[in-house]
């Protein structure tokens, strides 16, 4: 029993000095420029049916509702697909599709995309890393 | 008395016209004119918010192309993938641009190992960031320059 306890103490003791050590690693390193830049997320819709020019038009006018919370739209005509980059600290992904979709003639619904295969392999791991290096910083500086 | 001022009346005119040379040196200095230094394509895209827009519509565009959205699946499924993507595409641009920038990704070589991608989808994915670059305004000349550089990649992409 008292050993148990020593190596309970031990193991916290371990988790709470790493903590710190990660903590003070992810708050004092120096952020490059490109990593001040606010992240943004990346979102896909399909249409029920291929865009018309009629349809970007719309979709132009509906995205100056959204100016300052999304960063970037596509869409082409012919194709049924609209890609977004957005700031999702100001605006979720069901606004900006109820807001693209307001006068215009199609349906719109948020692709999940499966990965399938051989993919742009970003490293999974490499972006949990940097995921949590984020969530340890305090600051933006 | 005249014979001994004239070693004295040689060295003034001496001194008198070395210092009229030396002001004379003075004024060329000040004719010099400091080249300004040429903006850097960093510079001329309009820094790091620019090139950071232009990444974001090239992304959406990405997303958008039917070609070419398939082989980006996994990393726009993940949010800390598709963070990291953005993070790297920025370095590289900043970096080929001559930026305060270091792309830490992996190699194109190693990135693209075994995908076998093809000529039609680089073109297609070239085509976006043209896209992109155009509708934000970057000039051509600053388009091509960077393009001439990237391009450099290809072989390091296609068919590995």
């Amino acid at each position: 029993m008292k050993r148990i306890n020593i190596l309970f103490k031990i193991a916290l003791a371990s988790v709470l000095v790493l903590n710190g050590a990660f903590f003070i690693y992810a708050n004092t390193r120096t952020l490059s420029v490109s990593e001040k830049v606010k992240p943004v997320t990346l979102a896909a819709y399909q249409t029920d049916k291929a865009l018309t020019n009629e349809n970007l038009a719309q979709l132009k006018t509906n995205s100056a509702q959204l100016k300052n919370k999304i960063t970037a739209m596509a869409a082409t005509s012919g194709n049924n697909v609209i890609g977004i980059t957005y700031y999702s600290d100001l605006i979720s992904s069901s606004e900006i599709a109820s807001t693209l979709e307001s006068n215009n003639s199609f349906d719109l619904s948020e692709i999940t995309f499966q990965s399938s295969g051989k993919s742009c392999p970003i490293s999974g791991i490499k972006a949990q890393w940097n995921s949590l290096l984020n969530a340890y910083r305090i600051s933006d500086n | 008395m005249f014979k001994k001022s004239i070693p004295a009346f040689l060295l003034g005119a001496l001194l008198i016209g070395s210092l009229s040379f030396q002001s004379c040196k003075k004024d060329d200095d000040d004719e010099t004119v400091t080249p300004t230094p040429t903006p850097t394509l960093y510079e001329r895209l309009g820094g790091i918010n620019a090139i950071s827009a232009v990444t974001d519509q090239f992304l959406a565009n990405v997303v958008a192309d039917p070609v070419i959205n398939a082989r980006f699946a996994a990393t726009i499924a993940d949010a800390n993938r598709t963070r990291l993507l953005r993070l790297n595409l920025i370095d590289q641009i900043c970096a080929a641009a001559a930026g305060p920038c270091q792309y830490k990704g992996k190699t194109m070589i190693e990135a693209h190992q075994g995908l076998n991608i093809t000529e039609v989808e680089f073109n297609a994915l070239v085509g976006d960031l043209v896209d992109a670059m155009t509708s934000l305004g970057v000039a051509q000349a600053d388009q091509n320059e960077l393009l001439g550089i990237l391009g450099g990649l290809k072989p390091d992409i296609v068919g590995q």
